[in-house]
């Protein structure tokens, strides 16, 4: 297992409503085999991003572990240090979020290098991997120099996702990476994550779409109102749910 | 006559110079005008320049019978110093003869009784604005310099408490931005007059408006250099063998004047400090700008600067752009050769 | 490795009657002691800065972020607290004013809100940049002008305007030419002030992805001060959150951005327009 969740809980206390605990997630458990593609299910609001949020640290959880190996071991990512999380974002942890928050004034081409330059690659040579990677989504070359602020939304996505997939991290988290895209624009998306990634990545992807799910998971973890319904593999998915 | 003047000619003490005095209704008068207090306080204050190379000593500057930015600094330092021996020489920008420099001699005569001279080399103290002698000083005379402005920082920041703590500090930079921006703009260092110098490598000091010809000599002389200014009520000293450089680049060196080879319509000399003058047809002519040195090149032209030394040394360059200067040369005039014989 | 490690730090303007710091803070809502009257702008401010790491310090005005960012750069003195730093051995706060000075010039680097405080506005700009260098002992010109135009292109400001005075550049010029001469001589830390208020919304960007990018190319620890949300989530690995001269709320940024646990930090995110 290369992630391992126990019992991971998020509960949000929100002041505005006058200290309010609202449940993100509620003690959700299960395991992650590495290179897995993991498929998150579930209604709005039944936790889905919360959890991809929970294992980035981009939230903290409020209870659980969330066990990730490493090249050096094991690390809890709900309770290590800030140091270490960012350590581990670097080589072994890449999230993309929904939606493609840039810096204005970057063009499309940079956004994707920027990880890469990060990571201690060339500039010339990571915009070079960037414009593969634009290209192989369809991106239109016209808007390789341009700036994103104006894209359309799927262009953007587009953008977001190259980004994500760039570095090529040991785990990939995706939280809709692909809502905004047409059937082909998605394809494409998907074949890259087939052809660009190691084969040894995981993947944790949420995601709307059935067809997507059956596309491209080998399991899938159904949520429900914050909590664990069950997780099952894609042939019980599939015949549970036929189309 | 009074009595003073039917007694003996040379006075050898203070004492026997006031004796007598009195009959002359000159009851209270002070020997070199200025009181034996301020005398003091002048002196101390000369010590401290002197223990302190290049750092501003304040004092407490009279009230002198000249106006402020006529050299009342200097005066006060001078006539703290006189005394019946000595023998003084004043110039005003290398002139014996200008009114400043006539109307100070006659002071320090009529106050002080001492002798005067306009030869540098039998002068014990000089007082002078702007420039120094060509001959080269010895280790028994002192060179007392006018200074307008003490401070070499005052180019760069008009605060004075900022660059008191400048120069607490060593703090410098300043300055170099103030050369880098002089290089920017005319591709050299174009700085004439006031050209910083480190003094002992500790302080940055403002050797008064000689020009930088003048510069060089600072440096590991045989004689004590006085700056003060009665003004600003400060005074600084470079005492003898100190060093003393002026802040240049490694790849931007100091560099002093050259005149273009011209040579002076007196004296022929072509290693002294010219003045460009413009005669009453238009013609543009240089003459020496020490006078006094220059008449005795005229009498004699083959005349070293260190004439009256053993030791050869002579400061300054051929007025030919086209040799290269390292130092100290030997006279020269009109053109003869350089021999090395230093 | 830890590059700047900070304990206790305070800042009292005023006598303090040995109260003020109990009286004063977040609980209480106010800066200003009601026994003595002194002011608080900081107190008992811990935090660890690593090598690479950039800090983010946000906080509205009165939050005493600035007051923090000019002990740091030794701009002030500290009332209290200890500072550790890599190249300094002993209390950095404790150094001398020759020290403190070859620190600023040579170690640590500061990007000043107003530019009046950062830059010589009679200098040229290139000669503001060459003031550190010369302050570290450079004096080979050409060498010096090649630094210059080296450091100018970095910043991306125009080297043709490298010889005019500073105060005919504009303000993002300007900021660029403080960050030039921030970095001239290789420092191990640099702090930014309110690197982007003032500029305009068209330069702000590209003088914060540019800083990014020097950033992250000599890997120099950097801690930012700002009010501007946007600037610290754009910068900032980590961010201390502060209100009344305290730390609130610490973590890392996005972590902070996202999951505001503090009630005043939910508040400060939540208003973001």
């Amino acid at each position: 297992m290369i992630l391992e969740l126990d019992t991971v809980s998020k509960n949000f206390e929100m002041h505005v409503l006058d200290g309010r605990t609202v449940p993100g997630l509620s003690e959700v458990s299960f395991g992650v085999a590495e290179g897995e593609f993991v498929a998150i299910v579930g209604e709005s609001g039944s936790g889905k991003s919360s959890l991809l949020k929970c294992i980035n640290r981009t939230y903290e959880p409020t209870g659980g572990r969330i066990q990730l190996q490493t090249e050096d071991g094991a690390v809890d990512l709900a309770s290590c240090g800030d140091r270490e999380v960012l350590a581990l974002r670097d080589q072994d942890i890449g999230y993309a979020s929904q939606f493609l928050t840039e810096i204005p004034r970057v063009p499309a081409v940079d956004v994707v290098a920027r990880p890469l330059w990060e990571q201690g690659a060339d500039r010339a040579e990571a915009r070079s991997q960037a414009r593969t990677l634009l290209s192989a989504l369809q991106l239109p070359e016209s808007l390789w120099d341009a700036y994103p602020a104006t894209f359309s939304g799927g262009e953007r996505q587009r953008i977001n996702f190259a980004r994500a997939v760039a570095p090529q991290p040991r785990v990939l988290l995706l939280d809709e990476p692909t809502s905004a895209l047409d059937p082909e624009t998605r394809e494409c998306a998907l074949t890259l994550l087939d052809e660009y990634l190691d084969p040894a990545t995981t993947v944790l992807g949420v995601f709307h779409n059935r067809a997507v799910v059956e596309r491209v998971a080998d399991r899938v973890v159904v949520l429900d109102d914050a909590e664990l319904q069950r997780v099952v593999d894609i042939e019980t998915y599939q015949s549970e749910n036929p189309a | 006559m009074t009595d003073r003047q039917a007694a003996s000619s040379t006075p050898d003490s203070v004492d026997a110079l006031l004796d007598g005095v009195d009959a002359d209704g000159l009851a209270g008068y002070n020997y070199a005008y200025l009181d034996e207090h301020t005398k003091r306080e002048v002196r101390r204050s000369i010590l401290k320049s002197i223990a302190i190379p290049g750092h501003q000593v304040p004092f407490a500057s009279r009230e002198m019978p000249l106006a402020r930015g006529w050299g009342t600094g200097g005066i006060q330092a001078s006539l703290s110093l006189l005394g019946p021996d000595d023998t003084f020489k004043v110039i005003d920008q290398g002139s014996d003869e200008s009114v400043n420099a006539a109307n100070i001699r006659r002071l320090a005569t009529t106050t002080a009784d001492v002798a005067t001279t306009s030869d540098a080399t039998e002068a014990s103290i000089i007082q002078t604005r702007h420039r120094i002698p060509e001959e080269v000083l010895s280790d028994d005379q002192i060179l007392v310099l006018q200074v307008p402005i003490t401070d070499a920082l005052r180019r760069v920041d008009g605060s004075d408490s900022a660059n008191r703590r400048r120069h607490a500090h060593k703090n410098y930079s300043k300055m170099w931005v103030a050369l880098y921006e002089n290089i920017v703009e005319y591709g050299e260092i174009k700085l004439s007059a006031r050209y910083p110098v480190m003094v002992a490598d500790r302080y940055l000091m403002d050797p008064s408006p000689i020009p930088r010809w003048d510069v060089p000599k600072l440096d590991d002389a045989d004689n004590l250099f006085l700056f003060a200014a009665g003004r600003e009520a400060r005074m600084y000293a470079v005492p003898p063998h100190t060093s003393v450089t002026p802040l240049a680049f490694e790849d931007r060196e100091f560099q002093v004047e050259r005149f273009d080879a011209a040579a002076c319509r007196h004296c022929d000399s072509t290693d002294t400090f010219l003045t460009e003058v413009e005669t009453d047809d238009g013609e543009r002519v240089f003459a020496c700008n020490d006078t006094a040195f220059c008449e005795k090149r005229a009498a004699n032209p083959e005349l070293a600067k260190a004439h009256h030394h053993d030791d050869p040394k002579a400061w300054g360059p051929p007025t030919d752009p086209a040799v290269p200067y390292g130092g100290d040369t030997p006279p020269s005039t009109n053109g003869a050769d350089l021999g090395g014989d230093d | 490795m830890v590059v700047v490690d900070a304990s206790g730090l305070t800042k009292i303007y005023g006598q303090p009657c040995g109260e003020c710091v109990d009286n004063t803070g977040p609980a209480v809502g106010d800066n200003q002691c009601p026994v003595c009257g002194s002011v608080v702008a900081c107190a008992d401010i811990d935090f660890e800065l690593y090598d690479g790491e950039v800090l983010g310090i946000v906080g509205e005005s009165g939050s005493g972020k600035s007051s923090l960012a000019e002990l740091l750069a030794l701009d002030s003195e500290a009332t209290a607290g200890t500072v550790t730093y890599e190249h300094y051995d002993g209390n950095l706060l404790a150094a001398g004013y020759q020290q403190r000075h070859q620190l600023q010039n040579e170690r640590i680097g500061m990007v000043h809100q107003h530019v009046r405080d950062g830059l010589e506005l009679d200098f040229s700009g290139g000669g503001n940049v060459a003031e550190k260098l010369l302050a570290a002992g450079w004096r080979e010109y050409d060498a010096i002008r090649d630094r210059v135009r080296e450091l100018f292109t970095e910043t991306e400001v125009p080297v043709s305007r490298m010889d005019d005075p500073t105060d005919t550049y504009s303000g993002g010029m300007q900021r660029r030419v403080q960050i030039a001469r921030a970095i001239a001589n290789d420092p191990s830390l640099v702090i930014l002030d309110e690197p982007t208020t003032g500029l305009d919304v068209s330069v702000q960007a590209r003088v914060l992805d540019m800083f990014r990018r020097i950033q992250r190319e000599q890997d120099v620890a950097t801690i930012v001060v700002s009010h501007d949300l946007d600037v610290i989530r754009l910068l900032a690995d980590r961010t201390l959150v502060m209100r009344h001269g305290r730390i609130i709320e610490s973590g890392l940024t996005d972590r902070i951005m996202e999951d505001p646990h503090h009630e005043y930090t939910q508040t400060l995110i939540n208003s973001v327009i």
